[in-house]
């Protein structure tokens, strides 16, 4: 082997280093050299090599892990956009209507450190917002704290006017705030929120924790905007006419128990409740109690035909007025004669009807208003509610008054939702606004036989067909009810001239679906009513013309009754009364 | 390469996606301002006064509710004839 022999690749066959086959090979100095070159060729290339498997690395990473951070961003912005969308959950009525709903707008504030001239930024200010206070404002401009309020829930054209006049310490905050699309309309129900987005009154307070709690789902409510719209015009006629104070009014299902509609007056704007007086922020329907007067007798009679303390044939000599205890008890429209307990209840006799309440005794009262949900506050799902003032001790003179409705007070919807048991076949559902589905409806308590429910019907009928209320009358929708006329207290006992008139209408009184009451406070009577001012003339008229309105829109097919009187052939269940010397029947629905 | 493609197109698709989200988000909130207009428009009272002016339509009363059996027959041949029990 000399140096100067090259081999070729092919000659494999003496190569003492096998595995070296096909490469070229030197010997002696040259080799060395080679040899050399080659190593440190091969210390780059690893070297290389090593920088490209670790940016390769680094590759593979960012490529694939490093996506995780960017998205934990989009993500958390998307939750944050969702929250400021939606601060409070809208309320809708039994339709879907928006009752309450929440909008973004834009709120100014200052930062008072940049605030070079406060009297000037003012004066600029007032340009294009007159309403602004000077100096309060003026003095949180030259305040020098980092964040001033100047005015909350601009409207797009102030902003734009703010914006245009260029003055670096003024900027605006996105908020949300509280739109009442209907304003009063429902006021009392809805109550309101305040600008910090917490429920200040009616459901709004009530369902604060829910409302702010699940945003996203609106609370349906028992309400029909209809029905509300309806009650609340003829009420306010009423009360424009009559002169009365204010007023009261509930639609009540008699089957469930469900607020269809609830109005008092005077009412305020739930978009600017700061501006309405406190009188008119009172919730008359569910917060305001009353002597109710007549009314009451259907309890008393309800209560005294159930328990069997009477029977509907029996009667009360009222010739002579009722002295019990320093009391003396008087008819308002006096008979002066033996009546029977459907003239009692259709005449309004308080004589009688304080005769039939001490004939059923003060326990057994007791217990039947209970069960009618008297004595207790309403179980309505609102913070304004009244507790009633019922007597204690409770004497036989408060018997005997309160079976003519005095000398206990109750509020309107629990009024209504105790008549409402009457009629229903005798089951006693608490009053609800939120909606319920059919098959969700709460169940009821049991208050009166279905037996006498079904004669509290024909006597109400009987009262619109033949006695105090016949003004609410409906063609189409026959109506029963009572009429309920009080004298408020004064400084000397009862005012006679300051009265709370009342009418409480169900129909159609064959199948109970809607009971509509009608409360005026202070009503004085005008040329049309000849100067009353009782139930009978000013409340049961607005009744009538309220059913006269919702029956159509409540889906309830119009019928005739056969005039209570009237040969309605033999069926079982016929009612046979005496009615003012004369012995007529009663239809059986 | 190959990686590095499939990311650049992950990211925009991410940002079309970010685009759109805000884009339905600005949508709904609008929906949501109309929304509230059109209750606002939707009083009752409003309604009620518009159609007093503008239609020649009254409420609807008991009256002009019907059963279908008690409308009259019409005839086989066109006429009306009146109903006989």
């Amino acid at each position: 082997m000399n140096g100067r022999d090259v081999r070729s690749a092919g000659d494999s066959g003496s190569d003492p280093r096998p595995g070296w086959s096909g490469a070229v090979r030197l010997e002696g100095s040259g080799k060395t050299l080679l040899d050399v070159g080659r190593d440190r060729l091969l210390i780059a290339a690893s070297l290389f090599a090593l920088g490209f498997l670790i940016l390769s690395g680094r590759l593979v990473e960012v490529a694939l892990l490093g996506d995780s951070s960017a998205s934990i961003v989009a993500t958390a912005q998307r939750g944050g956009a969702a929250v400021t969308r939606m601060a409070r959950a809208d309320i809708i009525d039994r339709n879907g209507f928006f009752l309450a709903t929440s909008l973004t707008t834009q709120s100014l504030y200052a930062d008072a450190r940049l605030v070079r001239d406060a009297a000037a930024t003012m004066a600029r200010l007032r340009e294009v917002l007159p309403k602004l206070d000077g100096k309060t404002v003026r003095d949180k401009l030259a305040s020098g704290r980092g964040f001033v309020w100047i005015r909350r829930n601009l409207t797009p054209r102030q902003v734009a006017a703010v914006n245009n006049l260029g003055e670096p310490a003024l900027a605006f905050l996105a908020e949300q705030r509280r739109v009442y699309p209907h304003g009063a309309l429902a006021a009392h129900v809805i109550g309101y929120a305040g600008i910090d987005n917490r429920g200040l009154a009616g459901i709004e307070r009530a369902f604060d924790e829910r409302l702010l709690g699940a945003p996203g789902e609106p609370l349906r409510l028992s309400l029909d905007l209809r029905f509300q719209h309806v009650l609340r015009e003829e009420l306010a006629a009423a009360v424009e006419s009559f002169r009365a104070i204010g007023a009261a009014g509930v639609v009540l299902d008699v089957d469930t128990g469900a607020v269809a509609a609830m109005v008092s007056l005077p009412d305020f704007d739930p978009n600017r409740p700061g501006t309405g007086d406190r009188e008119a922020l009172f919730n008359r329907a569910s917060l305001g109690t009353y002597e109710m007067g007549s009314t009451f007798k259907s309890f008393t009679v309800a209560m005294a035909l159930d328990a069997g303390a009477i029977g509907i044939g029996d009667g009360y000599d009222t010739t002579e007025p009722l002295r019990l205890a320093r009391h003396t008890i008087r008819d308002f429209h006096a008979e002066s004669r033996w009546l029977s307990v459907p003239e009692i209840f259709i005449h309004s006799s308080n004589i009688g009807a304080a005769k039939m309440a001490l004939a059923m005794g003060t326990e057994r009262q007791r217990a039947y208003l209970d069960r009618f949900g008297l004595l207790g506050p309403a179980p309505i799902e609102l913070p304004e509610v009244a507790q009633p003032l019922v007597p204690d001790p409770w004497r036989d003179i408060n018997t005997a008054t309160i079976g003519f409705g005095h000398g206990i007070a109750v509020s309107p919807i629990q009024l209504a939702a105790g008549i409402a048991a009457l009629v229903n076949g005798g089951i006693r559902h608490a009053p609800s606004l939120l909606w319920r589905d059919a098959d969700a409806v709460l169940a009821g308590v049991p208050a009166i036989s279905p037996r006498t429910s079904r004669t509290m019907r024909q006597l109400m009928h009987l009262v619109v067909a033949h006695g105090t209320g016949r003004k609410a009358a409906t063609a189409g929708y026959p109506v029963g009810g009572k009429t309920g006329t009080a004298e408020k207290i004064g400084e000397n006992g009862y005012d006679r001239r300051r009265l709370v008139s009342s009418f409480v209408g169900v129909f159609p009184i064959n199948r109970p679906r809607y009971l509509v009451l009608v409360l005026l406070d202070e009503p004085k009577g005008n040329d049309q009513t000849h100067g009353y001012a009782t139930g009978g003339w000013t409340a049961a008229p607005v009744v009538g013309r309220v059913i006269a309105r919702i029956g159509p829109l409540s889906g309830i097919a119009p019928v005739e009754l056969p005039e209570p009187g009237e040969d309605s052939g033999t069926e079982p269940g016929m009612l046979r009364v005496n009615l003012d010397g004369s012995e007529i029947r009663l239809a059986a629905f | 390469m190959g990686l590095y493609h499939v990311k650049y197109r992950v990211q925009g698709l991410e940002h079309q996606l970010t685009a759109a989200r805000s884009a339905l988000e600005t949508e709904q909130a609008a929906i949501h301002v109309l929304e509230a207009e059109w209750a606002y428009l939707n009083r009752p009272e409003r309604l009620q006064a518009l159609a007093e002016r503008h239609l020649a339509m009254t409420p609807v009363t008991a009256g002009q509710i019907v059963d279908l059996d008690r409308l009259p027959y019409r005839g086989r041949d066109g006429d009306a004839a009146a109903v006989t029990p």
